[in-house]
């Protein structure tokens, strides 16, 4: 039966988000929280993309209209979070007493923000599917490829990571007003929504869609302070790490760059 | 929608829709892009009698297989012998639907499903000559008048020469696997073409997955037998769904003159005009018995009518009444004629009295009945102008019962003579009555009584009890209710021409030739064969019309729980055909109980609003078997036939991978996780390292 | 996760210290607060040994931890009467215990000495300025978690069970209380029914309620305690034999009526063991969670469609009006039951520490009752064993139930925190809080359930070292909202009601600091499901099904 396509997609796609949030976020009631809300803005974003998407009837069978406009509607949201966040930081800081890095390291924020529109677009982007799997058929009777599960799953979990990548490269160009870099997310989010607009080509989507994430991921490691030599040290392993403990108190983000 | 269960569903699932589409917009689910549902509303369904289960089912979450369609016999040798993908779901037209198939089917082990798929080019007069029947050989034999312990000198008649010849008793067979009929041709097509493109084997060698695939759902709930079923069903205490339910509906039936308790009945002065009702395939929801049953029904009805227009002269002139009735679940050990006669035997016949009801009507019991005419498969006669007639030879062995029954044979020769269209051929004396209702009575009692057939000895209706009994094997042509043409209609107007100028002459004593309405007799041929949404359905039907189909009537006797709008539509038509219009309002119209003898019934849609009298009426018929405490299941006396419930029937095509692209995809899933968590937790842990070297950035 | 925990620890104890100055200003500044407001800090000077429990384990514990330092006295002193809010050092040492994650209890001792040293550090100074709002939120943080995690898995159990048994789809019989069917094919007919059916429902509820608190007032307690019992075993064995059967039936298993009684059985009686008289609190938790899973089937099941929804949206109306009307009935309840210190009825609230599982008769004992009294309030029993030892019999399971959650992954954690400074002051401790509940009583009632089973009521009143409290109606009707979305059959529905009902409840206990009353659970996050279901099934959907099925990905 194809629930082995339903285990077998569904860990693909949310296997890296499941480790990201087992590992990172549900250690911390804040985080945990605060992923919560995030995802709960980017429902806010869809849910304004679809009234504008319902309203405009005449552009329905459009799918590239209601895109782009999400697609901005998702950014302003992350705009709005992150204002909401700025906001609510003394608040925060209260509330992470004794666990200051969620404060003072903005960069697990953004981590965290991204996560949260991530999983949550994940979700809405592959769930039905996932549960459409758990029959006994597969796709292809009517002429879908074949690989139409592996391609969804593979993008999404492209997607998921992009927004990871995005919501600290977005948060970084904000806090140093570097547009540059807002512009890049922005676009970067732009071209890999419309790229998925010519699928079913796999072959062209879905590796400008990984070469976009694998861009991306590298430079949210570089703006959250990740060189070479860093992850040689890394590799290295224990002798600095007194040093650094003194040097960046707390600061144990784990941004991912899969 | 035989069952209780299927019945409730169906309306549920109508309100899901219904509020489905408010709460959710129909959207483009990727399952549909997966499946296809196929018709699946004929699955061949369990009943169960009191020793043994027939029929079939399939597993709890439904059986799935290869889709293989079998167009030549070879085809079948390719699948036992060569072919790699068992299970298979064979699909076959009724060309192949033999028993011997279905064993082979069994025995091989590879087969998890049948379709018969009926294309709209096959015809089974040139394509099906073997004829086709999923009857025993000696239908009802068993609960009949001839049993073995009873009668053992008739007993072996039918073994000997079968009244049915075709029959393959595949219907009371268990098997093993689902079986469905696909008539609609969206599906039939469907299966046709993914087989082609994916399934078919090219020169004989087996293609690759992903192969076509149906899944076949018709899990019944119900097992072993109605005794353990029965037993079964009363345990439960917070149970909702039934595992059986016995055979139920209704019998229809109305007299001319209305019976008052008051006044006596003289013993026998009722002379009672019958003929089944309900008729039985191995598939849910299609029971087209055109010969089978609708042949009498109709013949009945345009009898009656006609008899009706001479209402008043026949109370003037005599005491007798005339008692046409319809039976129910016939075909299922004469359910609906042993409940009669057991009714009237308890002397509840139509109902016990009751002490409070004024003009109440009377019971009529056993002794009350004076002739008794049963109209059985009258359609099909080899020559169109010549039915037959058949005699008991045990009960007319009594001299004073066979004067009897030669006048009444004599009477209806009359009437054959005086409206010279049919005629009337007896049957041998010594031959035993065929499958008929009246056996319930000679059961019971002596009464003078005939079966009109259109058959000597085997039946000419070679899809007796199957779904091919439809109007194709009767030849009725008309294509609206007003055709003209056609002839089928006229035979049957005739037989109704005939036997009301035959029942007058009993009635009365006096010949007079009486002609039924064609017009109407075609109307009602029309409802009943083609299109049960016709206009006599609508001006009749009322409330009930709504819900039924543009189809042939379905006959099936079904349940308590089950769909019944055939059987109240056929009891308002005779109540149109066997009533007074009054002049009441829609309000005043209406029973103060149903023991009165006389009924009302407003026909809104008729005339715009009729209310009619009528001494039309249904009573149950239920087995007396569900009835009687300790009833002893094995008895052989009464039919102890159930159904089993179900909860739904669905068939659904789509594609199946390849077990090895399966696992692919699970390990590819595995290896993203096990790949993440390594990476996740070597950053989280490591993160002071990878980023910590970084200065902080500014905080706004 | 060894070594990271080890460096993690370091770098917080440094953090702590870091931060220390601010949240040690706080506390002293609630803990100066308490003590003028409350009782003088002479009376605090009560011998531990007063508190000798029968248990070894709690009194080695709690020398364990010996180090009754001053710092964590005020940990708990400094509660403010705010009550409800509850909020201060030992929640702050809470929020420590979360953050610190499964080091549970082995860190607590560091922790505790952090605290200490970073106590002592503060200058007076530094004090004022604290904006106690802000303490709550921090403290809401890990308790809003604590709410989570219970509530995701009632709705997980409800949503498995209604997407996996047909049973519970299917329509056809319906409550008495819902005599409209909906059967017309008019929407504004079957609106209309919903409509009827829903004030029908509430009226009962309505009723039930003023019943309730009429036999209350008037001290029926056996009736009160025989209807809960009586309710109880209802849920227990009817609903749980309907479920099972349905469950059995939904995976075609075959299971002979012996060994379902058996099952039952010692499934009910355990039950009502742990939930009536005491029992381990996860099993209590895990009972109540099964239990509003039971009855949010049961609503979905039995209640039409439109009225469904009806009823989610009057309910919480009342909901709002029962727990913040002056004359709400809720409220009355429970300020009667302040008032005579006396515990709410226990089967019918979900607190994430601690489930007191006695209906405490009024004790002429004053420290008993006002024990009893803290027990309604917090729902810990923490407080109450130190300030029990008059009252053996009930206390005994509190202990080990206590060690047991310090073990135990995350509800552990405020326990740990707890452990550690409370013992010194169990005393003073339940002195003031006496105290405090006295000024409490006045200001904020708490929300309670009333035994019908499907009473709602918020109780999220929280307390520093204690759990946050939320009534088992919440829980019915949360998974009820979404359970509801999930028979539809479309999952990302059920998702985005989900969120909103988690996010929901977040505002509702950011409320619940602002204001520092007992609020109703329902109506925010209900409004925020509501919302949430319509707008997604309607306008959501359409977009995403088209995303989905031309895989096109925003």
């Amino acid at each position: 039966m194809t629930v082995a396509e339903f285990f077998g997609c569904g860990l693909i796609a949310f296997g890296p988000s499941l480790a990201m949030f087992g590992l990172t976020i549900a250690t911390d009631p804040i985080r945990t929280i605060m992923l919560v809300a995030s995802a709960f803005f980017w429902l806010l974003a869809l849910l304004f993309s679809s009234i504008l998407y319902t309203a405009v009837v005449q552009l329905q069978d459009y799918l590239a209209f209601g895109v782009v406009f999400s697609v901005l509607f998702q950014e302003l949201f992350r705009f709005l979070w992150f204002l909401l966040i700025q906001k609510a930081e003394g608040g925060l800081k209260k509330v992470s007493d004794g666990n200051m890095q969620i404060v003072e390291n903005k960069h697990i924020l953004a981590y965290v923000s991204g996560l949260g529109f991530g999983m949550i677009s994940g979700a809405f982007s592959l769930v039905n599917v996932l549960a459409d799997m758990t029959g006994p058929g597969t796709i292809g009777m009517k002429g879908d490829p074949k690989n139409f599960f592996i391609a969804s799953a593979v993008t999404s979990l492209a997607f998921i990571l992009l927004h990871v990548f995005w919501g600290i490269l977005f948060f970084n160009a904000l806090h140093r007003r570097a547009y540059l870099q807002l512009a890049y997310v922005i676009l970067c989010h732009m071209l890999a929504s419309c790229i998925t607009l010519m699928n079913p080509i796999y072959s062209v989507t879905i590796p400008t869609i990984w070469i976009l994430t694998i861009l991306s991921g590298v430079l949210a490691f570089i703006v959250a302070g990740g060189s070479h030599r860093t992850i040689q040290s890394a590799f290295r392993g224990r002798p600095q790490v007194l040093q650094v403990n003194a040097d960046a108190t707390g600061n144990f983000t784990q941004v991912g760059g899969m | 929608m035989a069952s209780k269960v299927t019945g409730r569903q169906a309306t549920l699932l109508r309100v899901l829709v219904l509020s489905g589409t408010f709460f959710l917009a129909a959207g483009e689910r990727v399952k549909n892009k997966i499946y296809d549902e196929i018709q699946g509303d004929m699955a061949c369904f369990k009943r169960f009698n009191g020793t043994h289960e027939i029929g079939c089912t399939s597993k709890f979450f439904g059986n799935t297989g290869v889709l293989h369609v079998i167009e030549e016999k070879a085809d079948f040798d390719w699948v036992y012998e060569h072919g790699p993908h068992q299970p298979y779901v064979l699909a076959f037209t009724p060309l192949f639907l033999t028993e011997a198939v279905l064993e082979r089917a069994t025995d091989s082990g590879k087969v998890s499903g049948v379709v018969v798929v009926v294309p709209e080019d096959f015809d089974p007069e040139t394509q099906l000559l073997d004829g086709f029947s999923g009857e025993t050989e000696c239908p009802d034999a068993y609960l009949g008048l001839y049993n073995a312990s009873s009668n053992p000198d008739y007993a072996g008649y039918c073994r000997k020469k079968p009244w049915n010849p075709n029959g393959t008793s595949m219907l009371y067979t268990s098997w093993e696997f689902p079986i469905f009929l696909i008539t609609n041709q969206t599906s039939v097509n469907n299966i046709q073409n993914c087989f082609e493109k994916f399934n078919k084997p090219v020169n004989g060698m087996p293609r690759d997955w992903p192969l076509c695939s149906l899944e076949l759902k018709s899990n019944m709930y119900g097992t072993t037998n109605s005794e353990v079923c029965m037993r079964r069903a009363s345990i439960g205490p917070l149970s909702t769904d039934n595992f059986c339910d016995p055979l139920y509906d209704y019998n229809i039936w109305g007299t001319l003159k209305p019976m008052n308790m008051s006044e006596e009945i003289p013993e026998k002065s009722v002379i009672i005009v019958a003929a089944r009702m309900d008729a039985a395939t191995m598939f849910d929801n299609i029971s087209p018995g055109a010969n089978s049953a609708v042949s009498g029904i109709i013949t009945l009805m345009s009898a009656a009518a006609a008899i009706f227009k001479h209402k008043e002269e026949i109370i003037n002139v005599s005491n007798k009444n005339i008692l046409f009735i319809l039976f129910q679940g016939e075909t299922w050990g004469y359910i609906g004629s042993s409940r009669v006669v057991w009714d009237m035997e308890q002397g509840q016949f139509p109902y016990k009295v009751k002490d409070d009801v004024k003009d109440q009507i009377a019971q009529i019991n056993l002794t009350h009945i004076d002739y008794f005419i049963e109209l059985e498969q009258v359609g099909q006669p080899e020559d169109i102008n010549k039915l037959y007639i058949h005699t008991d030879p045990i009960s007319n062995a009594n001299p004073e019962l066979k004067n009897e029954t030669d006048n009444l044979l004599n009477i209806l020769d009359e009437a054959s003579n005086l409206v010279n269209e049919t005629k009337f051929v007896r049957v041998r004396k010594d031959v035993p009555l065929p499958p008929s209702s009246i056996q319930s009575f000679l059961k019971h009692v002596n009464i003078s009584g005939v079966v009109i057939t259109d058959h000597e000895g085997e039946f000419k209706n070679p899809y007796y009890e199957s779904f091919l009994d439809n109007y194709r094997n009767v030849k009725y042509e008309a294509d609206n209710e007003t055709s003209d043409a056609d002839l089928y209609h006229k035979h049957i107007n005739n037989v109704a021409s005939v036997l009301a100028t035959a029942i007058y002459k009993l009635a009365t004593n006096t010949h007079k030739k009486i002609t039924a309405d064609p017009e109407l007799t075609n109307e009602l041929l029309f409802c009943y064969m083609k299109n049960m949404t016709c206009n006599l359905v609508q001006e009749y039907g009322g409330e009930m019309a709504k819900h039924l189909e543009p189809k042939p009537a379905k006959l099936y006797v079904s349940v308590e729980s089950g769909e019944r709008y055939r059987s109240y539509v056929t009891m308002y038509l005779m109540a149109g055909l066997l009533g007074d219009e009054v002049e009441r309002n829609q309000s005043d119209c209406k029973i103060e109980s149903i023991y009165n003898m006389n009924h009302f019934y407003y026909f809104s849609h008729l005339h715009n609003g009729t209310c009619v009298q009528t001494t039309v009426r249904m009573t149950e018929a239920m087995s007396p078997a569900f009835l009687i405490d300790d009833y002893d299941w094995k008895s052989g006396e009464y039919s102890t036939w159930t159904e089993s419930g179900w909860k739904l029937t669905k068939v659904m095509i789509f594609l199946r991978p390849s077990v090895l692209e399966e696992v692919a995809v699970v390990c590819g899933g595995v290896v993203s996780l096990v790949l993440s968590v390594i990476v996740v937790h070597f950053m989280n842990s490591r993160a002071d390292l990878l980023f910590g070297l970084s200065t902080p950035p500014a905080a706004c | 996760m060894d070594g990271h925990v080890n460096i993690d620890r370091d770098e917080k104890t440094l953090s702590v210290e870091e931060s220390g100055s601010r949240s040690g200003k706080k506390r002293r500044r609630s803990q100066n607060q308490d003590v003028s407001a409350s009782q003088p800090p002479t009376q605090s000077s009560r011998p531990e040994g007063e508190s000798a429990r029968p248990d070894a384990l709690d009194t080695e514990s709690a020398y364990n931890n010996s180090q009754t330092r001053d710092p964590a006295t005020q940990g708990v002193v400094r509660r403010h009467p705010r009550g409800g809010g509850g909020g201060g050092g030992g929640g702050d040492a809470g929020a420590r215990g979360e953050s610190e994650g499964r080091d549970g209890h082995v860190s607590a001792s560091t922790r505790g000495n952090v605290q200490d040293a970073r106590r002592m550090m503060q200058p007076q100074s530094e004090w004022e300025e604290l904006e106690e709002e802000e303490e709550e939120l921090k403290y809401g943080a890990q308790h809003v978690i604590k709410l989570f995690i219970p509530v995701s898995l009632c709705m997980l159990v409800v949503v498995a069970t209604v997407s996996s048994v047909r049973f519970y789809t299917q329509k056809g019989i319906y409550l008495l209380y819902t005599p409209f069917h909906e059967t017309s094919p008019s929407f504004g007919d079957r609106f209309f029914d919903a409509v009827r059916n829903s004030l029908i429902l509430l009226g009962v509820v309505v009723v039930l309620t003023v019943l309730l608190i009429i036999l209350y007032k008037k001290r029926c307690y056996k009736i009160i305690h025989g209807w809960l019992l009586m309710s109880s075993l209802l849920l227990l064995f009817f609903f749980t034999i309907m479920y099972m059967q349905e469950l059995l039936r939904g995976y075609n298993i075959g299971m002979d009526w012996i060994t379902v009684s058996i099952c039952v059985w010692n499934f009910g009686v355990m039950r009502m063991v742990s939930i009536h008289w005491h029992g381990p609190l996860p099993l209590q938790q895990a009972y109540l969670i099964f239990i509003a899973s039971l009855m949010s089937l049961m609503f979905i099941k039995y209640l039409p469609e439109y009225t469904l929804w009806m009823v989610l949206a009057v309910i919480s109306l009342w909901d709002l009006v029962a727990v913040l009307c002056p004359k709400g009935p809720l409220r009355i309840l429970v300020e009667t039951a302040q008032e005579r210190n006396e515990p709410i009825f226990p089967a019918l609230i979900y607190s994430s520490n601690f489930m007191y599982s006695t209906l405490g008769m009024a004790n002429p004992d004053d420290d008993s009752r006002s024990q009893g009294r803290e027990m309604a309030q917090e729902g810990t029993s923490n407080s109450g064993s130190a300030a029990s030892g008059a009252e053996g019999t009930q206390r005994p399971r509190d202990n080990p139930q206590r060690r047991r959650n310090a073990e135990n992954g995350h509800v552990v954690a405020d326990d740990a925190g707890f452990t550690d400074d409370w013992r010194g002051q169990l005393d003073k401790r339940t002195r003031q809080r006496r105290e405090q509940v006295n000024n409490f009583a006045q200001q904020n009632p708490s929300n309670v359930d009333y035994p019908q089973a499907h009473p709602r009521d918020l109780t999220a009143e929280e307390d520093d070292e204690r759990g946050v409290k939320l009534g088992l109606g919440d829980f019915i009707f949360y998974s009820v909202l979404v359970g509801k979305a999930s028979s539809y059959g479309d999952w990302n529905t059920t998702l985005a009601c989900f969120i909103a009902i988690l996010i929901g409840l977040c505002l509702t206990l950011i409320m619940l600091a602002i204001f520092k009353k007992a609020l109703p659970a329902l109506p925010i996050s209900i409004t925020f499901g509501l919302i949430f279901y319509f707008s997604t099934s309607l306008l959501v959907v359409p977009f995403t099904e088209k995303l989905a099925s031309q895989q096109v990905y925003i």
